[in-house]
């Protein structure tokens, strides 16, 4: 036993290690030792006694943690660590119900723009006024809202899974090699999974939908899991949560917004209708809470107007956006 | 199993070894960092990112004398990383103090036994005003029996600054707590 112990007063003996595991749970280094140098030293019993006092009187209330929560919760961990060479899951394209009407349109418009160069780059450019759907070389998918833009290299993606992405789109990946995804802010890199990133109007948001996405830009990075979401604004990531139970609103034709500039706002619809749409900037900077869905024109633009105050003029492709009094 | 052993399995890649690891330190780990934030979500989060990271970084993994302290002292950097990058984003002002939510009280028993009315209150008063440094300094110690080395790191403090911060808590506990012949003086002239 160390003779340190013999300079030590009750105060030091209730702070040492070997002391206090001695006393909660009996279980110390040397549990006979402690007798042993008691019988030696009884000069120091009281000191011990003391201490001891000390160490069992100190008593910290600690709520139960239930046995679901530890299983639930190593689950989500038993799925992202998930070794990708285990099984390759196939994802089943889901059957959206855009896709009757959609589907003739988008094939033609994809044919069109499917420039397959001889460097084996492929660029898929989606028009406005549409969702289109690709199958990539190994059956991951994408789906492209609206003005959005797509490339990557069909002769390396063999080694190499690489797509670059200007404006949203919504991946399903196979799980294999890292899959990545390089935006003009930053790269989102996932081995299988399901997520959406959205760059419109200088945004990078990525939402992960199932699995586990690492979202990079300027050399930081975050790992989000099924449900979670970053946004990256003025040189950092904000972590959020979302229901990740329905896939993105632009894939069912609604787009939701919580006081989102009038201007994103407006720039969505032009997408999403193929049309122009010209208002000053005080009213683009005005924020807007609420919904429009892609069915019909009219009601889309009443549905942001009305509540805002706003006046809508269209003749054609062309809309114009006023306030009342000024429409008057 | 050991600790020890399991930790090597883990470096090597078994995840039965990743699963044990998790169900033995999950509940504590959850507990202490339900100490930092009321926020469920945060806290869970945090538990889960850790054990991910641990696993995909296992190769880079070193030794570790105890498996519990690398996991709190883990733990801790994640929640109060998250804890201040929450708070940078509500307010533009500094960071405020961090909370340790931990109610120390004395064993009920010994109070009963060693302890008057009188000296009971005061010693629960003296254990109120515990600075959130303090308390977290002796969750450690007396609740998960981790090292004054091992609570330094945690904390990101010197070895001297939580012996200091423990010292004075628990000096204070045994001066009400100890029957002396002082035992008049204090009650007359009250505490400090």
């Amino acid at each position: 036993m160390n003779d340190k112990y013999l300079t030590y007063d009750a105060l030091e003996l209730a702070q040492d290690d070997a002391f206090i595991q001695w006393v909660k749970n009996g279980d110390s280094p040397m549990p006979e030792e402690w007798d042993k140098w008691l019988g030696q030293h009884p000069e120091k019993r009281e000191e011990m006694e003391e201490a001891r006092l000390i160490v069992q009187s100190i008593l910290i209330k600690e709520a139960p943690v239930s046995e679901e929560r530890i299983s639930l919760l190593w689950e989500k961990i038993d799925a992202a660590t998930e070794e990708r060479a285990v099984r390759a899951k196939v994802f089943q394209l889901r059957p959206y119900r855009w896709l009757g009407y959609a589907a003739a349109a988008a094939l033609a418009l994809l044919i069109a723009f499917f420039f397959l160069r001889p460097d084996g780059a492929v660029t898929i450019e989606n028009g406005f006024g549409q969702v289109a759907q690709h199958i990539l070389p190994d059956g991951s998918t994408v789906e492209l809202n609206a003005g959005t833009t797509i490339r990557y290299e069909k002769a390396t993606w063999a080694i190499a899974r690489r797509v670059s992405l200007e404006g949203e789109a919504f991946f399903e990946v196979k799980k294999g090699t890292p899959f990545v995804v390089e935006t003009p802010k930053g790269e989102v890199i996932v081995l299988g999974t399901s997520f959406n990133i959205k760059t419109f109007e200088g945004r990078f948001d990525v939402q992960c939908y199932t699995g586990q996405v690492q979202v990079s830009a300027e050399g930081k990075r975050e790992l989000l899991t099924a449900g979670q979401m970053a946004h990256w604004a003025e040189s950092d990531w904000q972590r959020a949560t979302f229901d990740a139970t329905n896939n993105p609103g632009w894939q069912r034709g609604r787009f939701e917004y919580h006081s989102t500039p009038l201007q994103e706002v407006f720039a969505e619809m032009e997408r999403q209708f193929d049309i122009r749409i010209d208002a000053p900037d005080s009213i683009l900077a005005r924020t807007y809470t609420g919904s429009f869905e892609r069915n019909a024109l009219d009601s889309a633009l009443y549905r942001v107007c009305w509540p805002m105050k706003l006046k809508s003029s269209r003749s054609g492709k062309a809309v114009i956006i006023q306030t009342e009094e000024n429409a008057e | 199993m050991s600790e020890a052993l399991l930790w090597s399995q883990l470096r090597k890649g078994q995840k039965a070894a990743l699963e044990t690891l998790y169900r033995a330190h999950a509940p504590v780990l959850l507990q202490y960092g339900n100490k930092f934030s009321t926020d469920q979500q945060l806290v869970e989060d945090c538990l889960q990112d850790l054990f991910i990271d641990l696993w995909q970084r296992r190769q880079q993994l070193g030794e570790v004398s105890s498996v519990q302290s690398y996991l709190l002292v883990a733990m801790r950097r994640r929640i109060v990383r998250q804890l201040s990058r929450q708070q940078k984003h509500e307010t533009s002002a500094e960071p405020a103090e961090y909370q340790f939510d931990c109610e120390i009280a004395i064993d009920e028993q010994i109070a009963a036994r060693e302890l008057s009315h009188e000296r009971n209150l005061k010693l629960k008063d003296a254990l109120e005003q515990l600075s959130p440094r303090q308390k977290e300094a002796i969750y450690l110690k007396y609740q998960l029996g981790m090292s004054y080395e091992d609570i330094g790191k945690a904390m990101d403090i010197s070895y001297q600054s939580v012996r200091n911060l423990a010292h004075s808590a628990i000096s204070r506990l045994k001066d009400l707590l100890i029957q002396g012949w002082w035992i008049g003086f204090w009650i007359f002239f009250g505490l400090y």
